[in-house]
């Protein structure tokens, strides 16, 4: 993985003495609020409805141990013994002091992480497949271009005040497990003439006009990448919308000028700035390609796996659920469920983190991944190491078997913590899985995605999940409408939306109703919930959430 | 202008970031107990006065309430998890387990 060089060391580090020099002003009173709020934003540090809150980015996703174990000191000593995993492959601290905050910066600064762009109008953390540089389906690893992307977009002075803010996600995979197609852009390697290239995508996004992102280049030589993707935000810089902020992202930019157009002048503008590109950018590529080499793989024997796979159910139901075949037929991709049932989707204690990095640095050569689903992986554990790696799991209360299944749910923090949102969205998914464990039906449901989101910007992805629930505010009282048929895949497509809304009180039983009424509709045992809603369309699944004797809300 | 009846003034502290509530001295306190309640017009005036004390209190704002007891009851949910925590530590969702001001609504 990358390593800070000393220019991304003193870079971090001046960051934090000028953060540290704008908490001084600002509690003597010399900065006021107004002048000091763009200041902490441009730093990650939000103030939410109970506390601050410092959102630090795992770029990519990509965490070694020591990282890990300094996220877990950070949330022990300066926040309440815990942090939060996003949706965007950040963790978030609920809970810090004013004063704390630099010096938390400084332990970041100290394993090469930081907070910069994490908010603001700005080109945000860079995101990619949680699988990458492990999964068996595999063209090649996005995170040297993610890294490179880091570098390029980290303080760069043309794009620190754009229209609004700008998401970018990169994946090597064919199968999307970043979720690209709802990104302002995308980028997935492809083969053309046995050459790997990019497709790039733009204009994807969810929140309140949910759009999926459209091919603008369906190959692109991987040495124009740079200056392509510059090109891509130098003309949304200056045709996105700045008089409407609900209308400034750069979807709403392609919807109002059309693909065509917008293809057509970010190409003029790639053939202006390509001259500038003289090769810097592929030196810097082939630096940080070499910082990503797969470990030294190691061969080692099963039969200790394989033994326990046979003899003791809970661990073999733990791997048919929580396993991913890796491109190394010796080893397996290991995600680590945060979502205990009945736990905060994506909390884990400091004790939980210094378990993972422990786990990491004894059997999984020292790497850790965040989802956007909000857990987290072991891309390179050894088969021979499985069955310790689980056992430890379970000491640490990491080892529930529900990757991919109805408990696995996405959610934002809602009006639990966040200043913008509209209803819960923790206590439900809390409900939710705590109910599906109750009713021990969710092996035979089969995978589903629900996600939740608080408000109608989205953080929870609602709009692409199989059920998504969007939770809002009707007359100061929460009600939660339900989208039906969503897909976060390269197959991209926005929920439905099923009818009227439900009370906080009515979600969960309404949940129960659908999923539990969709085990009739299966056309056999192993049709998952996506695959029947399009085989049937939204009709049987309607009924099942209002039925004829159902007053709606 | 708030249109309720009865209001307190909210904000967050600047050092901590925890809720605080403007109480009849003119100060800030944590205590919901201490917070004066205010007319709607009242409101608007004390909001002007709140806000004078930026380097204390940060996001000053009116929050209706219900003032029929002895300490002020939020109405709006919102409002009611900023009084008492966020669910997953104060159970929401249970009306045994709720704290009073939730468990009200």
């Amino acid at each position: 993985m990358y390593h800070y060089n000393d220019f991304d060391t003193q870079a971090v580090r001046d960051r934090v003495d000028q953060f540290r020099a704008q908490v001084d002003r600002r509690i003597s009173g010399a900065l006021t609020e107004d002048e000091f709020k763009p200041l902490r934003l441009m730093n990650g540090l939000y103030l939410q409805l109970h506390a601050y809150m410092l959102r630090v980015a795992i770029p990519y996703g990509t965490l070694n141990g020591r990282q890990m174990r300094q996220l877990a000191m950070i949330g022990d000593r300066w926040d309440r013994g815990y942090g939060h995993f996003t949706t965007r492959q950040n963790i978030q601290f609920n809970w810090p002091k004013l004063k704390d905050v630099p010096d938390m910066l400084d332990a970041l600064a100290d394993v090469g992480m930081h907070a910069i762009q994490t908010s603001g109008n700005t080109i945000r953390n860079v995101t990619s497949d949680q699988f990458a540089g492990a999964a068996a389906d595999e063209l090649m690893d996005p995170r040297p271009v993610a890294e490179l992307l880091r570098q390029w977009s980290t303080d760069h002075p043309e794009f620190q005040y754009l229209p609004r803010k700008f998401k970018i996600a990169v994946t090597g995979s064919p199968n999307d497990r970043a979720v690209t197609k709802a990104h302002d852009i995308g980028l997935r390697m492809v083969e053309q003439d046995g050459a790997t290239g990019v497709e790039v995508i733009i204009g994807g996004g969810l929140g309140r006009t949910p759009m999926i992102g459209q091919v603008v280049r369906d190959f692109l030589a991987l040495e124009d990448l740079l200056p392509y993707v510059e090109a891509i935000v130098s003309v949304y810089n200056q045709l996105g919308r700045r008089d409407n902020k609900y209308k400034a992202r750069i979807k709403i930019t392609v919807h109002e000028n059309g693909l065509d157009t917008m293809r057509d002048l970010i190409e003029a503008r790639f053939a202006e700035i390509k001259p500038g590109f003289t090769g810097i950018d592929q030196d810097v590529l082939a630096d940080i390609t070499a910082q990503f080499a797969a470990p030294t793989w190691v061969t080692s024997d099963t039969a200790a796996f394989d033994a326990a796979y046979a003899t003791n159910p809970v661990f073999r139901s733990w791997c048919d659920t929580n396993l991913t075949d890796h491109k190394n037929p010796d080893y397996a991709i290991v995600t680590v469920s945060v979502k205990k049932h009945g736990a905060v989707p994506g909390d884990a204690t400091g004790d939980q983190m210094r378990a993972l990095a422990d786990i990491a640095e004894d059997f999984a050569h020292d790497e850790l991944r965040i989802s956007h689903s909000q857990n987290v992986v072991l891309p390179h554990v050894p088969k021979a190491h499985l069955f310790k790696v689980w056992q430890a799991l379970r000491d640490a209360d990491l080892a529930t078997a529900n990757i991919g299944l109805v408990s696995d749910i996405i959610a934002c923090p809602g009006m639990d913590y966040c200043a913008l949102a509209t209803a819960r969205s923790i206590p439900v998914a809390q409900q939710i899985s705590s109910r599906f464990e109750d009713l021990k039906a969710e092996h035979d449901i089969g995978p589903l995605q629900i996600k939740i989101s608080g408000c109608i910007n989205a953080c929870g992805h609602h709009h692409v999940a199989h059920i998504g629930i969007l939770g809002l505010d009707r007359a100061g009282v929460e009600s939660y409408q339900i989208t039906l048929g969503g897909d976060a895949t390269e197959s991209a497509a926005i929920g439905q939306r099923a009818g009227p809304g439900f009370s906080a009180d009515e979600i969960v039983p309404a949940i129960e109703r659908l999923v539990m009424g969709f085990l009739d509709l299966k056309e056999t045992p192993d049709e998952d919930f996506l695959t029947a809603y399009r085989r049937l369309g939204a009709k049987p699944f309607q009924d099942l959430l209002y039925p004829k004797d159902r007053t709606a809300a | 202008m708030a249109k309720s009846e009865h209001n307190v003034i909210s904000g967050n502290d600047l050092l901590g970031g925890h809720v605080v509530y403007w109480t009849a001295q003119e100060t800030w306190s944590a205590d919901m107990g201490q917070a004066v309640v205010l007319s709607a017009q009242d409101a608007a005036n004390e909001l002007n006065l709140a806000n004078t004390t930026q380097n204390e209190t940060v996001g000053a704002e009116i929050n209706p309430v219900d003032a029929s007891s002895a300490i002020p009851k939020p109405t709006k949910r919102r409002d009611a998890i900023r009084l008492n925590g966020p669910s997953p530590e104060v159970m929401v969702f249970l009306p045994d387990t709720a704290p009073a001001a939730i468990a009200a609504e």
